[in-house]
């Protein structure tokens, strides 16, 4: 999918184009796409878009030696993590926390909790294949 | 771009609230709970990454009204800077002409590549930005 408006210096990402990708996204039947903002996999700033429909299903996982980054743009998500052998769980929305950071392995889940909810997704980068544990793998 | 010397730099992060713990999560209640906290230059953070060599070094920046940033750049980091709240002006230094940026409704998000000379101020009390920036971080290039 597209990303952001480009310049020679500088990526602009607006609201409108961010709406715009919203609504084709509703229209595609899809349960989840992202939009890359980045320039490439070697960059150290690994930055998406992330949308889901409520029906996203993705196991507890973590990405190995990355540090994980995930805030809010729009909608609601129950974010789910193990620590100290319990589930523990936050309410990511603008009202409640709006950003959640991991800077380990640990295992997460993500549960979309509006119709859509989108999110920026940082990951230390290069990209690396294979770089997510799921659990019980 | 001043450089500061490393007690002085010590002091101004000190005034920084830094995270340590591996799970972290801020809701904008905790974002005015700085507001308080900025030093002379009218701005106070929460810094994300977990130290100064971490790759992303990430935080959350709490503006005053006409808080400035001088220009500058950054010879092989990218910067990225996503309004939280309030609005923003940054101005990107081209070779024959300026650009003006606007955080604010309009504009979620800018990405601005190295090489790039800008500057950044705050046009609304208490606007908070997340900022980002390839580590590990550098103090000669820190900017108060």
């Amino acid at each position: 999918m597209a990303a952001s408006t480009s310049y020679k210096k500088i990526n602009i990402l607006e609201n409108s184009n961010l709406r715009d990708k919203i609504k084709i996204f509703k229209k595609s039947g899809k349960k989840f796409d992202r939009i890359v903002l980045h320039e490439n996999e070697e960059d150290l700033i690994q930055i998406m878009v992330m949308m889901y429909r409520k029906s996203f299903n993705f196991p507890f996982h973590y990405s190995i030696n990355k540090s994980e980054s995930f805030s809010v743009i729009y909608g609601k998500f129950k974010i789910l993590f193990k620590e100290k052998g319990k589930i523990r769980k936050i309410i990511l929305d603008k009202k409640n926390k709006i950003i959640f950071k991991l800077n380990a392995n640990v295992f997460h889940k993500i549960i979309p909790l509006s119709d859509v909810s989108v999110a920026l997704e940082i990951l230390d980068g290069p990209f690396k294949r294979n770089s997510v544990r799921k659990i019980n793998e | 771009m001043d450089l500061l010397k490393e007690t002085q730099l010590e002091k101004l992060m000190n005034k920084n609230i830094g995270n340590r713990k591996n799970i972290f999560y801020l809701s904008l209640n905790d974002l005015d709970k700085i507001k308080n906290t900025k030093n002379i230059t009218g701005r106070s953070r929460y810094n994300l990454h977990k130290n100064f060599k971490s790759i992303i070094q990430e935080m959350l920046i709490n503006f005053n009204k006409n808080s400035y940033v001088k220009p500058h750049y950054f010879i092989k980091k990218h910067t990225i800077f996503r309004l939280i709240k309030g609005s923003f002006r940054i101005k990107i230094y081209e070779q024959k002409k300026v650009r003006n940026i606007y955080l604010n409704q309009k504009n979620q998000m800018l990405i601005i590549k190295p090489k790039t000379m800008y500057d950044i101020i705050s046009l609304q009390k208490n606007s908070i930005i997340h900022e980002l920036m390839e580590g590990p971080f550098n103090n000669k290039v820190f900017k108060t």
